[in-house]
């Protein structure tokens, strides 16, 4: 029989740490130089668990506690920093979030009360009429003319721009002359919603507008006086 | 409130430090065998798993988890320094060593535990662990499957074929088997 035939056997119990059994056992007996490549294997064995012993089990240097609680230390301080800067952080934020929060309430607070003064003064007074009477025409395209349908159309045109009259842009003037500012809004609506008068005369034919030439008197053309203008 | 959880924090901390910073020294020193280089590897560790201490859920497996992260950056290191090793070889001329006779002087030589240490670097990263795990005092292999969370019968098979993977690269140097 050959020694080759026991070889992985031999190693396999040399590795297992155990002793050989059964028929390795009983050539092992009968084998000097298998015996004595067993004896080798289990010393390989051994130095193995031996050098992996020193390795694995290395003196721990005593600095390295006195270096790990100074680092766990430092990262101590710096996350309670981190954390202490955070919270100033967030709490300046938050004073200024305040801040500006109440100064724009105020703001919108201030420019509510200006737009409802201007709003008083602005709206003119024939807008609800206008409506009303738009509403309350059942069909106002059936019955009418077509100069009378683009009256009502652009009568509900003026009458929408009435409704959102507050979505006009709004104008901040000083208190004092809040006055004069609706004085004014007040002729350009009237004037701007001039055709909106006109639907009271829907019937009436419209004339075409006259315009007289205008008069240029003669021009009289005069040398400038002084030497330079020579 | 913050400052309190903190502080019971570290205090735990600081009671595990006790008795797994030498673990995780050991484990940087069985991968790295350099004790500067494994006491930067344990502090570096340590100190990665102390500020995720708090989100650790179970605290009964924080051996285990500084095992791996002390693993992970041993390895890290070694891999780093043996690109830089390649870069000087390129200028200097690599040293051979020659094979000492038998198993038994091998053994009691400081060249085998050279060997030793080159033929662990070459086993998988799975069967290192578990190898050097298991050499340490103090760790039963139930602890070590426990720790690494594996099952015991994984463990134990990791240390039979890796013992015999370092005596397949050893060998060459004892001359132990021989066959007719």
């Amino acid at each position: 029989m050959l020694c080759e035939h026991y070889k992985d056997a031999l190693i396999e119990a040399a590795a297992s740490g155990a002793a050989p059994q059964g028929e390795l056992r009983e050539h092992l007996a009968e084998c000097f130089p298998c015996r004595e490549a067993f004896m080798e294997e289990q010393s390989l064995f051994a130095g193995i668990d031996s050098g992996l012993q020193t390795a694995a089990n290395s003196e721990v240097p005593p600095s390295l506690f006195s270096r790990v609680c100074v680092v766990l230390e430092q990262e101590t301080s710096r996350q309670a920093g981190w954390f202490s800067d955070a919270l100033v952080l967030a709490t300046a934020a938050a004073i200024v979030l305040t801040i500006f929060g109440a100064h724009a309430i105020r703001r919108t607070k201030d420019g509510r009360e200006r737009t409802n003064i201007a709003v008083k003064t602005v709206v003119p007074p024939t807008t609800p009429h206008l409506k009303q009477e738009t509403i309350q025409s059942p069909d106002p395209s059936a019955n009418s003319s077509p100069s009378t349908r683009s009256l009502i159309t652009r009568s509900s045109a003026a009458v929408r721009r009435g409704d959102t009259l507050g979505a006009l842009p709004q104008v901040l003037v000083p208190r004092d002359q809040d006055a004069l500012l609706a004085s004014y809004a007040e002729q350009w609506y009237g004037h701007k919603h001039a055709p909106l008068v006109a639907t009271h005369v829907a019937n009436a034919t419209l004339e075409p507008l006259q315009v007289s030439p205008i008069q240029i008197s003669q021009l009289d053309v005069k040398p400038l006086a002084g030497e330079g203008s020579q | 409130m913050r400052e309190a959880a903190q502080a019971d924090a570290r205090r735990e901390f600081e009671e595990r430090l006790a008795e797994c910073g030498p673990l995780a020294f050991r484990v940087a020193h069985g991968v790295l065998h350099n004790t500067a280089d494994a006491e930067d590897v344990a502090q570096e560790a340590l100190l990665r798993a102390y500020k995720s201490f708090e989100r650790l859920r179970d605290r009964n497996r924080f051996a285990g988890w500084l095992v791996r992260i002390s693993f992970r950056l041993a390895l890290d290191r070694l891999r780093s320094a043996k690109r830089r090793e390649r870069r000087d070889a390129l200028w200097s001329q690599p040293a051979h060593l020659p094979p000492p006779a038998t198993a038994e002087d091998v053994a009691a030589s400081n060249q085998f535990q050279g060997h030793l240490e080159r033929a662990l670097e070459e086993l998988p990263d799975k069967l290192r662990l578990v190898l050097l795990l298991s050499a340490m005092d103090g760790y039963s292999i139930e602890e070590i499957a426990g720790m690494i969370g594996v099952p015991l019968g994984t463990v134990k098979s990791r240390i039979f074929i890796g013992r015999k993977k370092l005596a397949e690269k050893l060998r060459c140097y004892a001359n132990t088997i021989r066959t007719r």
